[in-house]
């Protein structure tokens, strides 16, 4: 007995100084997790639309431990039908479930649910704070954005945008720029709006292109654009060539466009923490520098086999990159572990349409 | 002996045409005259469906019917939403669908909705297995229904008014008048179904939380529900007239009339409102649908022709209003169909031995489709409008070189849309193993051929006008056998089946490319479905007054994707298709004593993948669920009418299930039916149809 209780002890020691997750499915169907020692990677998976099985994958960068479906396995409940983006604030994870909805404030280190947005709003898109009180939700067919109070989970009011509300309106991603929110209008939309977060107003909107989808603000102040250029010839907002934009935001203004060729498949526009080079997905993973005079011409990495590269994220603490693939969008996706120099580390299994990440 | 099996095959293949004489002596030979058109319907691999099932009750549509009558795969997204079939482990768009000879899938979707079939309206359906479909109609990679809705048999007015009550604020109204007078003939339905449809249901899919003033979560629970938005109403009107020449020609001339109205219920994932005023998620369905059937018999020969023509307007709005009295739409689609068809058929009989038959089939059809959900300042949407013609040729010898052996070669050519593609050959031989027990073999081989839908090819955005048809080679064999014991007393009838089919160029909406931001149609599955069919009845009259009877299907039919994989992470090779289930059956009991008739339907599916490379996760697979029905019937002969009534008890044992993830069915539910038929006709026709 004696000698089995050191190996007991020998054990938790041995896993407590490898920071592994420590996980336990209960008897009720409830997960139980111990608070991770190590860098993990939260993975939302999108699902397909309508099916309702959106997912939540957690990875151990360290261990190269994955546990799935850790949203249900927690809280007994389904994540929900299109798990669109995730934002870790103030030691909460708040995950934005589209077609849902709602959004569930999670805490990450137990992965139960501490309170939910489920009132007030129209197929989320992005939640991205403000203040301590304060955080701006975007949406799709709702030309207002949502100010909520994370506080007590509630909608408390709505910027007005002044974007048409009868044709597909959406407002996407958001960045904090000084005392502004930066905002680029994707899906049949051509802006980029500048607001106030003080009088929560619209005070500046650009014309950036056709279908902004992605945005991300450089250590330099300025503003990355990726236009995706509709998809479509018979795109009803139009057609044109991708297209990677600068802007200012103070003069919101264009200041050099950068022109992809015509049918490239250009999506999700991801920085290094240093903000300074640029990654993003164009049947490969691309990266530039923000000083850069052209864009690359060859991939940066090229996912060998890859069906569909679908999510892109660069780890703030080593700069490993990390690009998901969604293989034929029925199945579970593949996460691929890079080097910043472009040497795979590791590959995964995720759930399907793995597409959004979230460090923790 | 040899002449008279002959004449009895040749009977069973040929459509019964009486000779002058019959046709005085009985009404039902003349019947066959008016209605018996059609050309053989295919080998044996088919499945008739009970006629009095059919009949069993005015709420039911083909997919609740279909569900507990074969092994068939019902995929329903709900009560009262879209149902679909899926046959040997193909998807719905494989299943033909025909009404009266003429194919009803959407041209758009190339899929049927039977949840806006009734099967009161039908008087005759018959599920074509696999290869027995190409006799009618190509495409069938999987099979083909026929549904068939027929004319009066007896003579004089018959009218029939049923009322049904159910659980949910749920009412049907039935009316069926019939008359017929020497070779003249009509009938009228109406059909009109309206429910608020708003069962309760604990969704296990979701938790309701409480907080405390600090706001931590308290308690959490799986709520009750109630399926919100799903109220619907269906109107069917069905007219039909005919007329039986004295030449032993006929015509007959059928309309049937859909109006439509159902919301659509959120998905159990959904946190939004789903109801009131501010929310809109509706779709709304007319459809007019026509044939005309000419035939005549002379010697023996045999030529009919037919025609039709189906009009669809169906809308569907998704959206919200944010308080300024102005709807913003998710979608707001309009699509309007119009399909000519038109049929001419022949068939003769050149020696005692040897029967041909030919057609040759056209439709045209005509599609707008448009979706303003999306639209530019000039007030231009999405959309596309496109038309096609599609002809097919039909060719068949059949030679039975002995009194138990037959064989058949048949060949259908296609062309759609100026796409002309190669013969589709169809090989059968049947050998009778033993008179007594009518035991047949039968073995098939074929190919066949499943053009893309107009949706695959000409979609915005996605469509794809470079898609190649789908193509199948399939092999058959198997049963059927019947016999009766003790003078009737006791009868029993089975059929099995194993098939084998290899289908290539599937079609399978992807992402694709540059054009990411949307979903393409693209041939890029192989698969190898196959597996065993088998049904049994048995029907037994323990004593004058009494009869019971048991009907049962069952299927395992794995449907694996063979497709080369794209890389070693896909998974998917070598698994079972997503919603097709490997096992699935259904059973039927029946009881009836006098006037009283006691039934107890059983449907099983076992589990369906919801993913490609069948993922374990809690949202890879739908459990399987067993759903027993209960009715109970009692016919009351009254001086000048017929009573019927009869209770439903649905989902007996309150199981909670879905057949599509997401999707809630309802609990235990109760249905009641009063119909009653005035009898209009001397006394010893009420009499007859008091002991019916």
């Amino acid at each position: 007995m004696k000698k089995q209780k050191s190996i007991l002890a020998a054990f938790i020691c041995l896993t407590a100084i490898s920071g592994c997750m420590k996980m336990e499915d209960t008897d009720d169907g409830n997960l139980v997790i111990c608070p991770p020692a190590n860098p993990v990677l939260f993975i939302a998976n999108e699902g397909n639309f309508s099916y309702g099985n959106a997912s939540l994958t957690l990875y151990d960068t360290v261990s190269g431990e994955t546990e799935d479906d850790v949203f249900y396995r927690a809280n007994g409940q389904k994540l929900g039908d299109v798990a669109q983006s995730m934002t870790l604030h103030d030691g909460t994870l708040w995950i934005v479930v589209n077609n849902s909805n709602v959004i569930f404030a999670v805490d990450p280190a137990t992965l139960k649910e501490l309170g939910r947005i489920d009132e007030g709003l129209v197929s989320p898109r992005y939640i991205h704070f403000v203040s301590e009180d304060k955080a701006y939700v975007t949406q799709m067919y709702d030309n207002r954005i949502a100010i909520v109070d994370p506080g007590t989970y509630s909608v408390t009011g709505y910027i007005e945008t002044g974007l048409d509300n009868t044709d597909g309106c959406s407002t996407e991603q958001m960045v904090q720029s000084g005392t502004d929110v930066l905002v680029n209008c994707w899906s049949y939309q051509k802006e980029v709006l500048r607001i106030d977060t003080e009088s929560d107003s619209v005070t500046g909107r650009l014309e950036t292109g056709i279908q902004p989808a992605a945005i991300q603000l450089d250590c330099n102040g300025k503003l990355w654009v990726l236009n995706d250029g509709g998809g479509w010839a018979q795109n009803p907002v139009g057609y044109e060539n991708p297209t990677l934009k600068i802007v200012d935001p103070e003069k919101m203004s264009v200041e050099k466009t950068f022109t992809f060729p015509e049918g490239s498949s250009v999506g999700t526009l991801v920085m290094n923490s240093a903000r300074d080079s640029l990654f993003f997905l164009n049947n490969g993973v691309y990266a530039m520098s923000i000083n850069d005079s052209r864009l690359p011409e060859e991939p940066f990495l090229t996912v060998d086999g890859a069906q569909y590269l679908y999510g892109l994220t660069v780890a703030p603490s080593n700069s490993d990159i990390y690009v998901s693939d969604a293989l034929d969008f029925m199945q579970d996706g593949t996460v691929y572990r890079y080097s910043g120099k472009g040497k795979l580390l590791d590959e995964f299994k995720a759930g399907i349409s793995p597409k959004a990440f979230c460090w923790y | 002996m040899t002449c008279s099996i002959l004449a009895a095959i040749a009977i069973s293949i040929i459509p019964v045409q009486p000779p002058e004489a019959a046709v005085q002596e009985t009404d039902t030979l003349v019947e066959a005259t008016v209605s018996g058109y059609r050309t053989r319907m295919g080998g044996p691999v088919r499945t008739e469906i009970d006629s009095s099932a059919l009949k069993r009750d005015i709420s039911a549509s083909m997919a609740g019917l279909l569900a507990y009558s074969s092994s068939l795969f019902i995929k329903q997204s709900g009560k009262a939403s879209l149902s679909t079939v899926s046959l040997r482990g193909t998807s719905s768009s494989h299943t033909q669908v025909l009404w009266n000879g003429m194919k009803i899938n959407s041209p758009m979707l190339g899929m049927t909705d039977f949840s806006l079939i009734p099967a009161y309206f039908m008087d005759k359906a018959t599920i074509l297995h696999g290869s027995s479909s190409l006799h009618e109609v190509a495409g069938g990679l999987g099979g083909a229904i026929s549904l068939e809705s027929a004319l009066p048999v007896k003579q004089g007015l018959h009218i029939e008014y049923v009322q049904g009550f159910g659980s949910f604020l749920t009412a049907h109204e039935y009316l069926e008048a019939e008359y017929r007078k020497g070779g003249f003939s009509t009938s009228t339905r109406l059909l009109l179904s309206t429910s608020r449809n708003d069962f309760k249901f604990v969704n296990m899919d979701k938790k309701e939380i409480a907080y405390d003033e600090q706001m931590n979560i308290t308690d959490s629970w799986h709520p009750v529900e109630r399926n919100r938005n799903g109220e619907y109403r269906d109107l069917h009107v069905m007219q039909e007239a005919g007329y039986g020449f004295h030449d032993g020609s006929s015509l007959v001339i059928s309309a049937w009339y859909l109006d439509s109205w159902r919301q659509q219920p959120p998905l159990t994932v959904d946190y939004g409102s789903g109801s009131g005023s501010d929310y809109l998620n509706e779709q709304e369905e007319k459809t007019l649908r026509m044939t005309a059937g000419w035939d005549k018999a002379w010697g023996r020969m045999k030529a009919g022709l037919s025609a039709g023509y189906a009009w669809t307007r169906s809308g569907y709005e998704y959206g919200r209003d944010f308080g300024n009295g102005i709807f913003s739409y998710i979608t707001n689609s309009l699509v309007r169909t119009h399909t000519g068809f038109a049929k001419g058929e022949i068939s003769g009989r050149p020696g005692q031995k040897w029967l041909l038959e030919g057609s040759l089939t056209a439709y045209l059809h005509s599609v707008s489709s448009g979706d303003k959900s999306a639209v530019t300042t000039e007030g231009t949407g999405t959309g596309y409008d496109a038309s096609r013609l599609e002809m097919s040729a039909y060719a068949s010898v059949r030679w039975n070189p002995s009194e138990h052996v037959g064989m058949a070669l048949s060949v259908r050519e296609e062309c759609h849309g100026g796409t002309i593609s190669p013969p589709v050959p169809e090989f059968e031989a049947d050998v009778l193993l033993a008179r007594k027990w009518d035991l047949h073999l039968i073995a098939t081989a074929s190919g066949n051929y499943r053009y893309p839908t107009l949706n695959d090819l000409y979609y915005i955005p996605g469509g794809n006008p470079e898609l190649r048809p789908e193509k199948s080679l399939a092999y058959d064999a198997g049963y059927s056998l019947s016999r009766s014991f003790l003078d009737g007393i006791f009868s029993l009838s089975a059929r099995g089946n194993w098939f084998d089919s290899y289908i290539r160029d599937w079609i399978m909406w992807i992402p694709d490319g540059a054009k990411k931001n949307f979903w393409t149609p693209l041939n890029v599955l192989r698969v190898h479905a196959y597996g065993i069919e088998q049904e049994a009845a048995a029907e037994w009259k323990p004593g004058q007054d009494w009869k019971i009877s048991f009907n049962g299907h069952f299927t395992w039919s794995p449907s694996v994707n063979l497709s080369d994989p794209e890389n070693e992470q896909d998974a998917s090779y070598g698994k079972q298709l997503p919603y097709i289930p490997r096992y699935s059956g259904s059973f039927a009991a029946g009881l009836s004593f006098r006037e009283w008739a006691l039934t107890w339907k059983w449907c099983w599916y076992g589990r369906r993948y919801t993913t490609s490379d069948n993922s374990v996760s809690v949202t890879g697979s739908v459990i399987p669920y067993l759903m027993n029905d209960i009715s109970l019937r009692k016919r009351f002969g009254l001086q000048h009418a017929v009573l019927d009534i009869s209770l439903n008890i649905n989902n007996l044992f309150n199981e909670q299930y879905v057949t599509v993830l997401s999707r809630p069915m309802p609990g235990i539910n109760y249905e009641i039916f009063i119909g009653i038929t005035p009898l209009f006709k001397c006394r010893h026709d009420r009499k007859s149809i008091r002991t019916k």
